[in-house]
């Protein structure tokens, strides 16, 4: 019963009182029954009658009357106790012992900035609102507080709310010490947390605020979210919704900084791409993008006159790195509404040359020379140094150093070269095969192609075959997929394709499959004949990328290497196979920085120099054996996990050589450009995704009434007030109606004798 | 005055009334004054007529000269000049002794019945009381004599109101008794049997009495100007009622109404002459206004 109150009103203590004040009126007549006076009375018989005759309707009036005046208390009675019909409007703190679960997003977008303000301060003014609206009953609600970018850690847990709490949690949730992440966050796992961690709760009412600016892109997983959702509501956990941004703002975030740094190198043109993107409802003009290497601004501005709204324009520029060594790349716009998208950064380390392997099987030696040729022609201009060696080479020195490897018409390899080969490619090196006439077939299939497991794509017929010209089909000999490798053929470059004639080339054994997809295995055909055989063929091992061409480098076997287009696709076959594990990396902010070292060649201390508003930060870690299984043979190795890296920019882990050497490797950290959608998802879309469960409350912005539930039923309050003035009315006209009123302007009854005048009559003699 | 009649008959009333004369209609004739013409032979100057003597007659009124005449006995009449022989019956029943204001209908009816009597004793007619209740308290017989109005005072003022009326029986009573015509007066608030009452009346009628009804009523029981819860103890064990009055006002006004319109409608049938008195009026202005309207009513009711 008490619940029962507690949930329909508003002052449930004042309906008790109020239930005696509805017996009022019954208690004044009763008391008006007891407290009468006595008359004898002569004339009863006409009495008795008239109250015989109207016995029945005076007890209708007097009953109606008095039905009147209880309603009238009862309203006035429900007007004070705030009658509530619907009790989801209740105020959240009313009623029974809750336990309030508030999770704050504190993804990069609630950075969103307006006026003095922005999302995330407003995010945590309503933690404090509904802290400060839970301790007007102290110790009756608990608050626990999730926040998104770690929801299995609660920053608070189910601590009481009075007003010490409320004092604590000013204190704690201070934007210094309490800052938003630039990272994107997941609210499904943020309420599966919730849920969790209100599973084994019993006895409470579980209320759970979810604090978010919703924007629309964070509702692309609908289903999740709606199901996730539906569990808590389900499980009587009341979701309460609550928007902390008024408006979408305009927002320009740069999307792109990349360029191929696999194969940069001192004083040679670095080709980069960058994005901007629109995501304002106006259209953006004039968009300036400057550039900066290592903090110093490049003179190379980007100017995009207009970017219409929600599309997103890119531009590629070339900027010379004058010098070797690492480049701390950086794009950034004016500021905006949302200021951490408006900078990207890249790092690059930049060698003066960039070494490429070249084995020439060829015994007379002159193949290597056409690549190299093609990659170097000027070393200055591409800043590629190729090395022509031969098979014996694979086995003596190491590969690693070598951005990528060619091997041209090889006739076999010895072991432990393909050995060293296979480590090489495995870890990311790069690898383009090019065959010719000394090539051994058996050797290619047996232990090069071994069944699909090897390095090379496919297997090999006996021989080679010409391909003769067939003048019924006119078309090139040669067909290109769509791939960064034949770029130079896209649009009106495509004539020269035709120019490409191949004369030989290596055909594959009949039982292998041409049709890539009813092979499903990893090689991917990017180029064939016009016979339908295969040309080029493209396939991954380990990390690194094959390239197989089966024909052959030099003019032999065709005439491509005659042709210019020749320089540009070795040119593209360099850039798209060179290794990449060697050039710094480029993350996402919130990443970790995870280290295994081998302590052959690094000591346990480990520097990051975090980036940093007034410089760089360096922290201090200490490598730790890794844990491993006692029978594993595996060579021990140090690790190290560097979390903290929610700040954009380039980071630098420094790491000491056993050399005393140190060594450094960037990686720089850029937040994701999809945060800079500041659209937000519209209510009604809202309630829509999550199906119209109506168990989920949704809160605009500057809504706080629903932490004091101040506005709850207002309509029953208008409706009551309205019923009142109309029964007031009524009792009143009935009241008249009913009582006596002395009829003063009516005449006397005329069996009343005047006085005098007939006295008057009298004194005259009759 | 003693006090008794003071009572009855204060002195400003006695100024006012010591002026009026009472008229009695030509059917009862007086002798006394001459001014009443009596319907009965007695001694008198005036010869009426000569009758045949029959044994019982007194010898004295032998008309010797008509029996030397005709060798018959006969007898001379005269026309005897009679008072006013009137009848007071005073209600003296309980419900008499409710009253609103300073005096209750029973002090007000004993003030009609004296300032009456004085009336009439100042002319020299007889002047007859009975008072009743269920049954007749005390009869005041008949007389003119000057004294008789402490005989009359002295019997009102004995009489405690206590029981309930039973106006047929005594109008019954009174018809047998009052063998010589005359004018009765019936002094009550009615509240009896309504067919008894009209019976009664009608039988004085009959009898060739001259009727008048005083019916005195309370302001209250016309107006009925109650207010607030009240409790009705019923006089004459009519019960009690609990009630809020003013709701109750427009039909007991109505019933009320009815009653007296109904009395007041058989009595002019009756050729009774019927006045309600309110006792908060003045008695003089009462009497006045009866007897105006008496003199009016000149048509001879004689049989």
């Amino acid at each position: 019963m008490n619940a029962w109150l507690a949930s329909h009103f508003f002052n449930p203590t004042f309906v008790a009182g109020g239930a005696f004040l509805i017996a009022s009126p019954i208690i004044i007549h009763l008391i008006n029954r007891m407290r009468f006076r006595r008359v004898r009375f002569a004339a009863m018989e006409f009495l008795l009658a008239s109250q015989q005759r109207n016995r029945r309707r005076l007890l209708l009036e007097q009953l109606l009357l008095l039905l009147l005046r209880i309603l009238i208390v009862a309203a006035i009675v429900l007007l004070i106790s705030r009658l509530i019909l619907d009790p989801s409007q209740m105020s959240i703190f009313r009623g029974a012992r809750s336990h309030h679960v508030v999770l704050l997003d504190d993804s990069l977008s609630m950075r969103d900035r307006w006026g003095e303000t922005n999302s995330f301060a407003e995010a945590i003014k309503i933690v404090n609102r509904l802290a400060a609206g839970g301790a007007e009953q102290p110790n009756t609600q608990k608050l626990s507080l999730l926040r998104l970018s770690r929801p299995e850690q609660p920053v608070l847990s189910e601590r009481d709310v009075n007003e010490d709490f409320v004092t604590e949690l000013s204190t704690k949730l201070d934007q210094q010490s309490f800052p938003c992440t630039h990272r994107t966050l997941d609210l499904v796992t943020g309420l599966q947390a919730a849920r969790k961690l209100l599973a084994g709760e019993r006895g409470t009412i579980q209320h759970l605020h979810v604090i978010s600016d919703f924007r629309e892109r964070d509702w692309q997983d609908q289903k999740a979210i709606s199901a996730a959702v539906e569990e808590l509501t389900s499980a009587g956990v009341a979701v309460n919704l609550v928007r902390t941004v008024p408006e979408q703002h305009a927002n320009l975030t740069v999307t792109q900084l990349s360029g191929d740094i696999q194969v940069a190198a001192a004083d040679v043109p670095l080709r980069l791409k960058v994005g901007v993107r629109n995501s304002g409802q106006q259209v953006a003009t004039d968009v300036r993008l400057a550039l900066f290497d290592n903090d110093e601004k490049i003179p190379v501005t980007v100017v995009f006159e207009k970017i219409d709204p929600q599309s997103e324009v890119t531009h590629e520029v070339d900027i010379r790195l004058s010098t070797s060594g690492r480049h701390k790349l950086r794009v950034s716009i004016d500021t905006d509404s949302l200021a951490e998208d408006n900078a990207r950064f890249l790092a690059v380390d930049v060698p003066k040359t960039v070494p490429v392997l070249i084995i020439d099987g060829n015994p007379s030696g002159d193949e290597g020379s056409y690549v190299a040729d093609a990659l170097a022609a000027d070393p200055k201009s591409t800043g590629f140094s190729p090395v022509i060696e031969n098979i014996e080479f694979l086995r003596r020195r190491p590969l690693d150093d070598f951005r990528a490897v060619f091997l041209l018409n090889v006739s076999e390899i010895p072991a432990d070269g393909l050995d060293a080969l296979e480590k090489y490619v495995a870890a990311g090196g790069g690898l383009a095969w090019f065959v010719g006439d000394s090539l051994r077939p058996t050797h290619y299939n047996d232990v090069l192609y071994r069944d699909g497991q090897g390095l090379f794509p496919l297997p090999l017929d006996a021989a080679p075959r010409e391909l003769f010209a067939d003048p019924t089909n006119p078309g090139a000999d040669m067909r290109v997929a769509d791939h960064p490798l034949f770029r130079v053929f896209e649009g009106e470059n495509n004539a020269s394709l035709a120019r490409i004639r191949i004369d030989k080339y290596f055909p594959t054994t009949r039982e292998w499959n041409k049709d890539d997809q009813q092979r499903k295995d990893r090689v991917r055909t990017i180029a064939s004949l016009r016979t339908n055989d295969p040309l080029v063929l493209e396939h991954q091992y380990g990390n690194g990328t094959v390239i197989t061409f089966l024909t052959t480098a030099s003019p032999d076997w065709n005439n491509w290497a005659t042709d210019y287009s020749y320089v540009v696709v070795q040119l593209e076959l360099i850039k798209y196979i060179a290794r990449t594990d060697r050039s710094p990396e480029t993350r996402q902010v919130g990443e970790p920085i995870q280290l295994s070292l081998n302590p052959a060649d690094y000591t346990d201390n480990v520097e990051i120099l975090s980036p940093g508003s007034e410089g760089d930060r360096i922290t201090r870690l200490q490598a730790a054996p890794e844990q491993q299984e006692t029978s594993s043979k595996a060579p021990l190795r140090l690790s190290a996990v560097y979390r903290e890296t929610d700040d954009p920019g380039i980071y630098t882990v420094r790491l000491q050589g056993q050399s005393q050497i140190a060594e450094d490797r960037l990686i720089a950290y850029n937040v994701a450009p999809r945060e800079g959608e500041l659209q937000l998802a519209a209510t009604p879309d809202i309630r829509k995704r999550l199906g119209g469960n109506n168990k989920v409350t949704l809160q605009e912005f500057g809504q706080l009434e629903w932490v004091q539930g101040k506005e709850a039923g207002s309509e029953i309050r208008q409706w009551l007030l309205w019923t009142l003035l109309f029964l007031m009315i009524a009792e009143q006209a009935l009241a008249y109606r009913l009582s006596y009123h002395r009829n003063t302007a009516a005449s006397p009854p005329a069996s009343r004798g005047r006085r005098g005048e007939p006295a008057r009559r009298t004194t005259t003699p009759v | 005055m003693t006090q008794t009649s003071r009572r009855f008959l204060p002195p400003e009333a006695i100024a006012r009334i010591s002026r009026l004369e009472i008229l009695a209609r030509n059917v009862v004739e007086g002798f006394l004054s001459g001014l009443h013409r009596s319907p009965y032979f007695g001694q008198s100057v005036e010869f009426a007529q000569h009758r045949e003597y029959a044994p019982g007659d007194d010898i004295r009124r032998i008309d010797w000269k008509v029996w030397s005449k005709t060798d018959r006995y006969y007898i001379k009449q005269y026309e005897e000049e009679t008072n006013l022989r009137t009848t007071l019956l005073v209600d003296l029943s309980e419900s008499m002794q409710f009253g609103s204001h300073a005096l209750s209908k029973y002090e007000y009816a004993c003030r009609i019945a004296a300032s009456l009597s004085y009336l009439l004793l100042r002319q020299q007619d007889s002047v007859g009381m009975i008072t009743f209740d269920d049954v007749i308290r005390s009869t005041i017989p008949p007389s003119s004599k000057q004294n008789h109005l402490s005989s009359i005072l002295a019997s009102l003022d004995i009489q405690k109101p206590a029981k309930k009326t039973d106006l047929q029986k005594l109008l019954t009573q009174v018809a047998d008794q009052q063998t010589r015509r005359g004018l009765i007066v019936v002094i009550s608030d009615l509240f009896v049997d309504r067919d008894g009452l009209f019976k009664g009346l009608k039988l004085l009628r009959t009898r060739g009495h001259d009727v008048m009804v005083f019916h005195v009523m309370d302001d209250e029981e016309l107006d009925f100007n109650y207010a607030g819860t009240t409790k009705f103890e019923g006089m004459e064990e009519m019960g009690d009622l609990i009630c809020d009055p003013r709701s109750l006002r427009d039909g007991y006004l109505a019933a009320v109404n009815a009653f007296v319109d109904d009395v007041r409608r058989h009595c002019t049938r009756q050729m009774i002459d019927y006045h309600t008195i309110r006792t908060s009026q003045h008695l003089d202005a009462a009497l006045a206004h009866y007897l105006t309207h008496r003199v009016g009513m000149h048509q001879s009711v004689r049989k």
